[in-house]
């Protein structure tokens, strides 16, 4: 088994997608960062800290609203209320990027040195091939440093996925013509391998094949005190689901798992700091 | 993550104060141990209109703090969704009728999110196959209304408590299709049980202290808020956690085993009177 295991666009298993970046594009705001990793593109724009009303007026207000570039178009006959509640869960789906986006910013920027301000922030999602809340928190993160919105560290979000590795699956098989013995042995083949990760996953590799995908992770990161690139300073925001139809496969995610999967994140964190910092050269 | 907790005529930054300065002093605002959970009640709902309303199950949630959570929910026949056609349908709603106070825009990206963490959570525990009645044409759809009623922080506990408690032993109905085929009965099992609890992280005076099943005062002044969800083995269902300051590993595995440690407890709670008294 000396043959490396490769993705279907090549990458290897801890391969983050090409990354791509634009600043200062959007001259109407006061920031923006055109952002992209792969073929998921997201557009973030910072407006702000301006004057507002608000009530809790001991620190800023942050308002996030997310869009998207492309909705599901609407439809007719038997298959309008399935497109319906498509459209319904990729609202929702908006609503989870906006408060992880609002999570995100309030732990980044000093917002209490702004009393009765509010920051705005628009994000349009112009492609979603999955991370898509790594992507977008990266764009935010770039948008911020555009506006000059004063921050107590960097951050970099990291999107992972947890699946079953393909040794158990030999042993698997031969196990299915016992009944009985079939749900144990899966889950004490599940229990004793380490789950496997995918860094940066793509649309189709979030949504697995059903069996042995177990859960998506995504991370936010920030940037060590020391400055130093071998280590990241810690978790800010994480966001962790199992996927559906898994876990009945003995798709278990235990702490050593997580633990794993945070540790693999804060090592492909050093790498968009690193990217990062590479933008920030200026223009000759 | 949370709505903004109820003071009442108090000034909403003076009871932050108030809060901050009870937790300096290792007390929290309704007198609880620090790592001591709200035991939830689940009250069953028996309706004798049943197949008029469509009605299937009706569960209040509570617990002793005031937290209410009415769960509705009702099943009618659908076609099937396009990508997976072996499988049936399930929509979470959650609305929030009794707090006008507060910006429309805030609440309504509140319920949006909490209604997508319910269900993804709980079609990661349930399986939607059961709900398939002929595989690519017809299958039940199943609506779980959540109505927040009264909230004090743990929003994503307490509904996904709801509609765990109606969930579970949920009995579809022998109904007909209507090109005449009769559809027996059928009882929905989850084959992994979810429990959830917040915990707030406070950072006073260099030493960060835990706070189990936070409510909404604490959610307002804590530094950092995680929702961690298990099931039976103590595997992780579900795990979102945001802060104002970045947490190292073994902060994470501590707040697994604090939840792990009361999950018995709040499952049978919740599956206690999960079998209606008939």
């Amino acid at each position: 088994m000396s043959r490396a295991l490769l993705r279907r666009d090549g990458r290897g298993h801890r391969e983050m997608r090409g990354k791509e970046l634009r600043t200062s594009e959007l001259t109407q705001f006061d920031g923006s960062a055109w952002y992209s990793q792969g073929l998921t593109t997201v557009v973030a724009a910072v407006n702000g800290p301006v004057a507002a009303r608000q009530e809790d007026y001991r620190k800023c207000n942050v308002q996030v609203y997310v869009n998207r570039a492309v909705r599901i178009p609407r439809a007719g006959g038997t298959d309008r209320l399935c497109v319906e509640e498509q459209r319904l869960e990729q609202q929702r789906m908006d609503a989870e990027v906006e408060m992880f986006l609002t999570a995100s910013i309030q732990a980044v920027v000093r917002l209490d040195q702004f009393p009765r301000c509010v920051l705005e922030v628009h994000v349009t999602i112009l492609a979603d091939d999955g991370a898509l809340l790594s992507v977008a928190t990266n764009a935010l993160m770039c948008a911020l440093l555009d506006a000059g919105v004063p921050c107590r560290t960097t951050v970099a979000a990291v999107t992972i996925v947890a699946f079953a590795p393909e040794d158990g699956s030999p042993v698997t098989a031969p196990t299915t013509t016992t009944t009985k013995a079939a749900p144990e042995a899966s889950s004490l083949l599940s229990s004793s391998l380490p789950l496997a990760l995918l860094l940066d996953p793509t649309r189709v590799e979030e949504v697995g094949d059903g069996v042995r995908t177990c859960a998506t992770a995504t991370f936010v990161l920030s940037n060590s005190v020391d400055g130093s690139n071998n280590s990241s300073g810690g978790v800010l925001v994480s966001q962790l689901q199992t996927c559906p139809r898994s876990s009945m496969h003995g798709g278990r995610m235990s702490s050593k798992d997580l633990v794993g999967m945070v540790a693999l994140a804060e090592r492909a964190a050093v790498s968009i700091f690193s990217f990062f910092r590479k933008c920030n050269v200026p223009l000759e | 993550m949370s709505l903004p907790p109820a003071t009442g005529a108090v000034e909403l930054s003076s009871f932050k104060q108030h809060v901050i300065r009870l937790l300096t002093q290792s007390k929290r605002l309704d007198g609880r141990p620090f790592d001591s959970i709200r035991v939830p009640h689940i009250l069953h709902e028996n309706r004798q209109d049943t197949k008029i309303n469509r009605v299937l199950a009706s569960t209040l949630y509570t617990d002793d703090t005031g937290t209410c959570v009415n769960c509705i929910v009702t099943g009618v026949f659908g076609p099937p969704p396009p990508q997976h056609p072996e499988e049936g349908r399930l929509t979470v709603e959650v609305t929030a009728p009794f707090f006008p106070g507060y910006s429309a825009f805030q609440i309504e990206g509140t319920l949006h999110e909490l209604a997508r963490f319910v269900r993804s959570t709980i079609i990661s525990c349930l399986d939607l196959t059961e709900l398939c009645v002929i595989s690519g044409e017809a299958c039940w759809v199943l609506r779980v209304e959540l109505i927040l009623m009264n909230a004090d922080g743990g929003l994503r506990a307490a509904t996904l408590h709801a509609a765990v408690a109606a969930l579970h032993n949920l009995t579809l109905p022998k109904a007909r299709l209507p090109s005449g085929d009769v559809v027996e009965s059928r009882c929905l099992c989850f084959h992994r049980i979810p429990v959830a609890a917040t915990i707030g992280l406070c950072g006073t005076a260099g030493s960060m202290q835990f706070l189990l099943d936070t409510n909404a005062a604490e959610e307002s002044v804590a530094d950092v808020l995680l929702t961690v969800v298990i099931d039976e083995t103590d595997g992780i269902v579900s795990f979102l956690h945001h802060g104002r300051f970045p947490l190292l590993l073994p902060h994470l595995t501590d707040a697994i085993d604090m939840v792990a440690s009361h999950g018995a407890a709040l499952r049978s709670a919740i599956l206690k009177s999960s079998s209606p008294p008939q």
